[in-house]
């Protein structure tokens, strides 16, 4: 099964994502901070990460900028997860696979992950 | 198209087919169906059997045919033996023998005839008479018989009796001699058309036929008869083909008929097979049978099978269906959304399974209708809160726009005035100019724009100049009014008001409002006048004075006719500056126009003066001096003639002061007219020297010849001195032109500096600074100055370029005048500029003379022009005021690049106001996203439906949603605090309270706030001090105040809340011990808009928190700060008023509460 890492501040959109995620049969781990959600992108090298870009500390995009410099995590794809609409036009990250916009149904949520899952 | 309708069929085939009771019917007719094929496949079997056993009949019709006729030969024969026994048969005797063979005959009918041959063919007697002339040999039988080696019974061939033309078999029997030779054969011919009699031919089926075919195929015999086909050939050679080749066996084939029939065929008298047994049965007739059966038997099954299907539907209909029914109804009802669909339970007949789905339906309803309504409360709720939302993003947007109005009305105003001095700048045309700047003005500062400039000559007169109107074909018009109503001097001295007013005392005027009261007094009963001041639609006018050097030059008048547009201060302060510039630019370009005009005068001038005369003989003796030249000369008339015309008109070389040839000898050598050279001067009887100009002639005699000369000169000094003046004037203005000219160009301090320093006279200039005051210099003095540029750098008096200093400390601040150069010609005797360091620095600068300018626009003085020069000569009064005029452009331009700095500061204020202000709006989109996008994730996960989510489950999900629909609820909240703080129009309800009761009321949200934090709230000042406050408001202050402490300490530390007396203010404090806050964060910390940076670092929220706490502070008069931030925590404090002399003790404060009132 899938293991997804999510790294997302706020604890009920948390919940919400793991809730959804793990009933559907996902393995799903989970981060706090950007800082936590490297150490586990590191250690349990996940088959997605779902990357909320407003963190306390090192934000979303300092994460995305690192993990584009290191080789291996760069492979993980990325589902980015933002309450301000940005477009993914001119993204200069090549593992950002999708956009989640805040508030997203549980419908799309799965749907985005299981596109992701297909595709990549 | 296409697709469509295919999808509709699709459509409408699944729902039929989904009924219930079209799958019933289906079944039963999948039922039925193999039935039906059972039924057809047994029909064909049937038909085959049928066929097999017509067949069967037809041969066994044939074969008892056959053996019949065997039997009959049979027969035949032991006949023919026995006859061949009887005497008269072998004695031949005829008589006897024709009357027994005849009597035979017709007891046996089947024979044709019965007759014995002798062996030569002789017929000897006849069974039949009238045959007994046949000779034998010409009969087929009789030559086989003979043939045969041993003489026997012989079977012939069947074959047409001669005499009978019937088909008949022949059998013959010999009687022999005693020898063995052939005495004679007895015969008898079997009639093959009898064999109906002998054959049961009944048996046959019906229209069934009966042929008897020889090996050829002819016809022998037909049953039924049919004797005129006897004798013919079969029509179809193919059957008698197929009956020689196999004997027995069945054929469909063509009848004699013409029709399609099934034949059985045999051979009628084996071995020898020359006849054969066909019989004939009607094929389509027993196929028309057997298919009428088995239509008979397909249309009884289908009604079978009809009344099955109806008796299934009424079935289904009356046990199964409606109870279905229902069921299904109900789900339409629940899936049109009719949540209160229910399935009736009261039909007793409806068989247990769906009676429980009926159940299960119910519930299922019930649940939904439960959540529906659940979801409606939340639904309403968030609706509720989207539209305080709205309202509070409503709320946003107009301060904003009230903020970019102002803005934009300030930015608009500094533009206005930059245009207007690029325009004055770029023409010396001042019509031209003045046009520009009416078109300028308008529509920027009014509708109507007049522009009237004094007369030269009647100082109370004025004219139009310029004129420019919003709507260009009412231009036309407002000149019209110009003409019709011209400026009336003798009306207008007498005005206390109006344009004329504003000539005479230089004061402008404002009128917010004309009225038409005020319009009936200005047309003085003249209606026509009226009814025109109306139709031009006043709303509001400023009339300003048009001056320069201290002289009104004009007016400048704006009408707006625009309802909204009412002139104000503010308005007025843009048109004088307008008229400033425009004055500015009059001026010079009459100055420069002047300095053509005096040229031309002065010509015309001298051209009057009259001019002086000698004239002298030929020997160049004077002989006439006229009164000019006279006072030119020195010399008299009467001392002059008969004097040497060189003594008297002495003339020299201006330029080397040595003496000119006389005029008198050039022109009694040339005998033509000599113009002087230039430059020369006259020198008087007395010594004074004249410049003249002069020319010489003959003078002719009678006879031609020259008798003298005539010289003609005049005084030039005048001349001279005006040129000399001209140029000077010229050149200043040239100066000045070519100085501005510069200027106009000029975008900074320095460049403006350096355009004065271009001008020739400055020559002795080593510096110029700039200074401008910090606020302008109205009635008072203004604090502090900033140098804003300086020529040379490395020589300066004291400070630094933008360094902000104390005015009153400037070395020259006691020589600063508003409205005058003050010119300080020798420092040296100046007792103030002699202080050591002053002096040492103006040594340094080589400085003689300083020139302090005044810097004025818009009537404001905004600062000081500082010329210091090394020229000890000092300054011409005309050089001043040279420099005066040059000084007045330059504040112009000055002021110009003033407002543009401060146009680029307020544009980059105001961008950085717009990026704040997004930041601020794209904080608050994700602050209530936040609380949304979980409402939403847990609303989205119960309503999905792949998921079946146990009760409690779910009803965690909805404490969820409940939980961030609060939080929603308070954002929205404080955001509609701060923008009704921004709006001003945030209303606390105060009534009479004091701090325990706050306290109180904050208790229960402190205790969950502090959790691990150690809370202390120090004793109460006694008695407390009566507060005038809003209760709700100053709790929600407080809980946001430990709130904040608590979020920025860590577990276990104090946070303590102390209130104390401080004159009539009470304070109270908020103290905790965390890391405190950055040093260059605390001046922000209660602005929402800057805090947005300041919280993203460490912590989340919108931050509206402090600056809504500011706001209702000061709402109740108060004051929030930081009253201390550093290592040991951080202090914020807060002030409430206090009513003096109202204490009430902490014990009882209702009554005391009731007491104030009272003496209230």
């Amino acid at each position: 099964m899938s293991r997804l890492l999510i790294i997302e501040d706020e604890l009920n959109i948390r919940k919400f994502l793991i809730t959804n995620l793990t009933l559907r049969g996902f393995q799903v781990e989970e981060a706090e901070t950007a800082e936590l959600g490297l150490e586990m992108l590191r250690r349990e090298a996940p088959r997605l990460l779902i990357l909320d870009m407003r963190l306390p500390g090192m934000s979303g995009w300092d994460l995305l900028e690192l993990m584009s410099n290191d080789g291996e995590l760069v492979r993980i794809p990325v589902i980015v997860m933002t309450a301000s609409p940005i477009k993914l036009d001119d993204n200069p990250y090549p593992n950002v696979v999708d956009l989640i916009v805040k508030p997203v149904s549980a419908v799309d949520l799965i749907h985005a992950v299981r596109k992701v899952l297909e595709t990549h | 198209m296409g697709e469509q309708s295919v999808r509709t069929f699709n459509a409408w085939r699944e729902k039929f087919f989904s009924q219930l009771r079209i799958r019933l019917l289906i079944f039963i007719a999948f039922i039925l169906l193999p039935t039906s094929l059972m039924l057809v496949i047994e029909s064909y079997s049937q038909r085959g059997m049928a066929l097999d056993y017509v067949q069967q009949d037809a041969l066994q019709i044939a074969d008892l045919a056959a053996v019949t006729q065997r039997q009959l030969i049979d027969s035949t024969r032991q006949m023919l033996v026995t006859l061949s026994n009887v005497e008269v048969v072998r004695e031949a005797r005829t008589a006897e023998c024709d009357r027994l063979f005849e009597d035979l005959a017709r007891r046996s009918p089947m024979y044709t005839n019965i007759f014995a041959l002798l062996a030569d063919g002789t017929t000897v007697c006849t069974g039949l008479p009238g045959t007994s002339g046949i000779n034998g040999r010409t009969l087929g039988w009789f030559q086989e018989s003979l043939a045969l080696s041993m003489p026997d019974f012989y079977v012939s061939h069947y074959e047409l009796g001669a005499a009978t033309r019937r088909p008949v078999v022949t059998m013959s029997y010999p009687v022999l001699n005693p020898d063995g030779s052939v005495r004679l054969f007895i015969g008898a011919s079997l009639a093959v058309d009898r064999l109906e009699n002998y054959v049961d031919l009944s048996r046959l089926p019906e229209n069934a036929t009966m042929t008897i075919l020889d090996r050829d195929g002819t016809i022998l015999y037909r049953y039924p008869t049919m004797q005129e086909r006897v004798g013919e050939r079969w029509p179809t050679p193919s059957l008698v083909d197929t009956i020689n080749q196999r004997r027995t066996g069945t054929e469909v084939s063509i009848g004699l008929s013409g029709s399609e029939r099934l034949f059985g065929f045999t051979p009628l008298d084996p071995p020898n097979d020359s006849a054969y047994v066909v019989i004939g049965l009607d094929y389509t007739n027993v196929l028309a049978n057997l298919n009428l059966r088995l239509i008979q038997q397909l249309v009884t099954l289908l009604l079978v099978g009809a009344l099955s299907l109806l008796l299934g539907w009424f079935v289904i209909d009356r046990f199964l269906g409606r109870d279905v029914r229902q069921l299904v109804q109900g789900t339409e009802r629940l899936k049109r959304g009719d949540l209160a669909a229910r399935v009736p339970m009261t039909d007793v007949r409806k068989t247990a399974e769906l009676r429980e789905l009926g159940e299960s339906f119910n519930t299922m309803a019930e649940t939904l209708q439960r959540r529906q309504r659940e979801l409606e409360e939340t639904n309403m709720e968030l609706a509720r809160q989207v539209v305080e939302r709205e309202r509070a993003a409503d709320l946003l947007a107009q301060a904003r726009d009230f903020y970019e109005k102002q803005f934009k009305a300030r930015t608009a105003d500094l533009r206005f005035l930059l245009e207007t001095s690029t325009i004055l700048g770029s023409s010396l045309d001042y019509r031209e100019t003045l046009n520009a700047v009416a078109k300028l003005a308008v529509p920027g500062v009014g509708d109507w724009c007049v522009i009237q400039l004094r007369d030269p000559h009647d100082p109370e007169m004025m004219h139009n100049v310029a004129t420019a109107h919003i709507d260009p074909e009412k231009l036309v018009w407002a000149e019209e009014i110009g003409r019709k109503y011209p400026y009336d001097p003798a009306v207008q001295r007498e005005a206390k008001t109006g344009a004329g007013h504003v000539l005479r005392t230089g004061q402008a005027e404002l009128y917010p409002d004309i009225t038409d009261e005020m319009l009936v007094l200005a047309a003085k009963d003249d209606q026509e006048l009226l009814q025109l001041l109306r139709d031009v639609g006043y709303k509001s006018v400023m009339i300003v004075p048009i001056e320069a050097r201290g002289q009104v030059l004009g007016v400048l008048t704006l009408v707006s006719t625009n309802d909204n547009k009412h002139y104000n201060e503010d308005d007025l302060g843009l048109a004088q500056q307008l008229a400033q510039r425009a004055g500015i630019a009059i001026d010079n370009a009459q100055l420069f126009e002047a300095a053509g005009v005096q040229r031309e005068q002065l010509q015309v001038t001298l051209a009057s003066i009259g001019d002086a005369v000698i004239t002298s003989d030929e020997d160049g003796c004077v002989t006439y001096l006229n009164r000019v030249a006279e006072e030119l000369t020195g010399w008299g008339m009467d001392d002059a003639v008969g004097e040497p015309l060189r003594d008297v008109f002495h003339i020299i070389s201006e330029e080397t002061g040595q003496r000119q040839e006389s005029p008198h000898d050039k022109v009694m050598q040339t005998g033509k007219i000599v113009g002087l050279a230039n430059h020369t001067l006259l020198v008087r009887r007395d010594g004074q020297r004249l410049p003249i100009d002069d020319s010489g002639a003959p003078i002719r005699g009678e006879n031609g010849k020259i008798i003298g000369t005539v010289l003609v000169f005049r005084d030039v000094t005048e001349r001279r001195q005006q040129e000399v003046l001209l140029n000077t004037t010229f050149e200043k203005t040239v100066d000045l032109y070519r100085v501005s000219s510069r200027l106009g160009t000029t975008m900074t301090y320095n460049e403006a500096l350096a355009a004065i320093e271009d001008s020739k006279y400055l020559n002795g200039v080593r510096q110029i600074v700039l200074l401008m005051f910090t606020e302008p210099w109205n009635d008072v003095p203004p604090l502090e100055y900033q140098i804003k540029a300086m020529l040379h750098e490395h020589l300066n008096l004291k400070g630094n370029v933008d360094e902000v200093l104390p005015l009153d400390e400037h070395p020259l601040y006691s020589y600063f005048r508003r409205g005058e150069p003050v010119l300080i010609t020798n420092i040296y005797d100046e007792p103030d500029l002699n202080e050591p360091h002053i002096r040492a620095v103006l040594d340094e600068m080589q400085t003689h003379s300083i020139i302090l300018l005044p810097l004025e626009a818009g009537n404001q003085w905004y600062g000081m022009l500082k010329l210091f020069s090394s020229s000890s000569q000092g300054w011409a009064q005309d050089e001043l005021a040279h420099v005066r005029s040059l000084v007045g452009q330059t504040a112009l331009v000055i002021d110009n690049i003033r407002l543009f700095q401060a146009e680029q500061v307020a544009r980059k204020e105001a961008e950085q106001a717009d990026e704040l202000k997004l930041q601020f709006l794209a904080m608050i989109s994700h602050e209530l996203r936040t609380p949304l996008t979980s409402i939403k994730g847990f609303a989205t996960t119960l309503l999905a439906d792949d998921l079946d989510l146990p009760a409690e489950t779910q009803s965690s999900f909805l404490h969820i949603i409940d939980e961030e629909s609060d939080k929603l609820s308070e954002l929205i909240d404080q955001l509609l605090d701060l923008s009704r703080m921004q709006a001003g129009t945030l209303r606390i309800m105060p009534e009479v309270h004091n701090f325990t009761e706050v306290l109180q009321q904050s208790q229960k949200s402190l205790d969950i706030l502090v959790r691990d934090r150690v809370l202390t709230i120090h004793p109460l000042p006694d008695p407390q001090p009566v507060l005038y406050i809003d209760l709700h408001r100053i709790t929600q202050v407080l809980i946001n105040l430990v709130e904040n402490a608590a979020k920025y300490s860590y577990p276990g530390q104090p946070i303590d809340v102390r209130a104390s007396r401080e004159k009539d203010m009470l304070r109270i404090e908020v103290i905790d011990a965390g890391p405190g806050i950055l040093a260059e964060h605390q001046p922000h910390i209660f602005e929402p808009f800057r805090q947005v940076h300041i919280e993203n670092q460490r912590q989340k929220g919108a931050g509206l928190g402090l600056a809504i706490c500011k706001g209702l502070i000061e709402a109740h008069k108060g004051r929030l700060w930081i009253a201390y931030s550093g290592e040991k925590g951080t202090n914020f404090s807060f002030t409430l008023p206090v009513i003096p002399d109202a204490n009430i003790s902490n014990s009882t404060t209702n009554n005391s509460v009731t007491n104030y009132q009272e003496r209230q």
